[in-house]
């Protein structure tokens, strides 16, 4: 089995920059968990930012296997 | 699961704001107009936008057709990109949301969410309050009612600028209305104070066996309560005469052209000074049964915790 490049490269690529989204996002998140106020809208805002950004991955992987 | 969900979504449990004394009473809360997040998710959208529009245009032409390796470029990098946009957009909700005005019933507290990893919390005694002013200037400003309050304090307190803020006249005249009720309760706390003082001194001068004697406390009736609130008036009829004055020396310089004085710089402390100054505070010894009666009022808090914000 050989390393296509054509095929890994871009995700790789992906993959890395998936790790420092994740990252950026759980710094995000803490400051809405910490910082937030009784009764606001911080944690509906972290839900739907979630389930936002799975779809957009899975959708990518998705797309990708099928090219 | 549903009692996790329930639990997950509920603060309660917790402090209405970082920093919340125990028994401090949440008068209002407000946030920026959303007015003024409005220009963050018209860039946000126009980044959407702008590759949509590219593609559009260049459907046609041979540049998109691409091999294998240059479409998957494509759903890596397109990805990437509306994952970034998603991303930014949640730093500048968070910037948005997460800045507050609070007011409570001793003291004005103005957080400053400036993006990730940079807040900053500055506060003011609502006793030191000393000049409100609002101010709406623009159109959008004046058709959506918002713009911005300056709270000027005395000594070497923090000045306030809150921008965009909704309702600013509403608001000012609450400031100020709230501070001269605190100033009347510290005048009331301090004539109370000085009544007992008194007292004491007489009593002890009687030969009584005070302090701790319940009885012999002055009561309003009492004729050393009533000394108490003569030097205090006295004391508040003395910084009349310097508000006036104040006010007088302004009007000079105003009239002189060399205008109103400008407002100090705005001086914020992080939390942990704010922490100590706290703890300095405390450390002089609030009376506990004022905690007490304090709660004894907490009407909105409450309603506070359910909506969020003082329906204006």
């Amino acid at each position: 089995m050989s390393f296509d490049s054509t095929i890994w490269g871009p995700i790789i690529g992906f993959i890395i920059f998936l790790v420092v989204f994740a990252v950026f996002s759980a710094a995000a998140f803490y400051h809405c968990w910490e910082f937030g106020y009784a009764g606001d809208r911080t944690k509906i805002m972290m839900v739907i930012y979630s389930i936002l950004g799975l779809t957009i991955v899975v959708a990518t992987f998705l797309i990708y296997s099928k090219i | 699961m549903v009692e996790r969900v329930k639990k997950f979504f509920n603060r309660k449990e917790k402090e209405f704001f970082p920093g919340q004394e125990k028994g401090e009473r949440v008068i209002f809360f407000i946030r920026r107009h959303p007015l003024s997040f409005l220009g963050f998710i018209a860039f946000s959208v126009i980044m959407i936008a702008v590759p949509l529009v590219m593609y559009f245009f260049l459907k046609g032409t041979t540049l998109l057709e691409l091999n294998e390796f240059g479409q998957r470029l494509i759903v890596v990098i397109g990805s990437a990109y509306v994952l970034f946009i998603l991303g930014f957009f949640l730093v500048g909700w968070i910037d948005y949301y997460l800045d507050v005005v609070i007011v409570t019933d001793s003291r004005i507290v103005d957080v400053n969410q400036d993006r990730l990893f940079a807040r900053s919390i500055a506060e003011a005694n609502l006793a030191d309050v000393e000049d409100v002013n609002a101010e709406v200037k623009g159109i959008l400003n004046t058709l959506f009612h918002f713009g911005t309050v300056y709270v000027q304090t005395a000594g070497t307190a923090t000045n306030f600028e809150f921008k965009y803020i909704p309702h600013p006249y509403k608001i000012a005249k609450m400031i100020a209305d709230l501070h001269q009720k605190a100033v009347e309760e510290a005048e009331m706390r301090e004539a109370v104070e000085i009544g007992e003082t008194i007292a004491e001194k007489e009593n002890e001068f009687n030969g009584a066996d005070i302090p701790g004697d319940k009885e012999k406390q002055p009561k309003p009736e009492d004729i050393q309560y009533r000394k108490g609130v003569g030097i205090m008036r006295e004391k508040r009829e003395e910084r009349e005469r310097k508000k006036e004055k104040k006010l007088e020396e302004r009007k000079k310089q105003y009239q002189e052209g060399t205008g109103w004085p400008e407002m100090e710089t705005k001086k914020r402390t992080d939390k942990d000074s704010l922490l100590k100054k706290k703890q300095e505070e405390n450390s002089f010894g609030k009376k506990e049964t004022e905690n007490e009666d304090k709660n004894k009022g907490d009407v909105g808090h409450d309603d506070l915790q359910k909506g969020g914000e003082v329906d204006l």
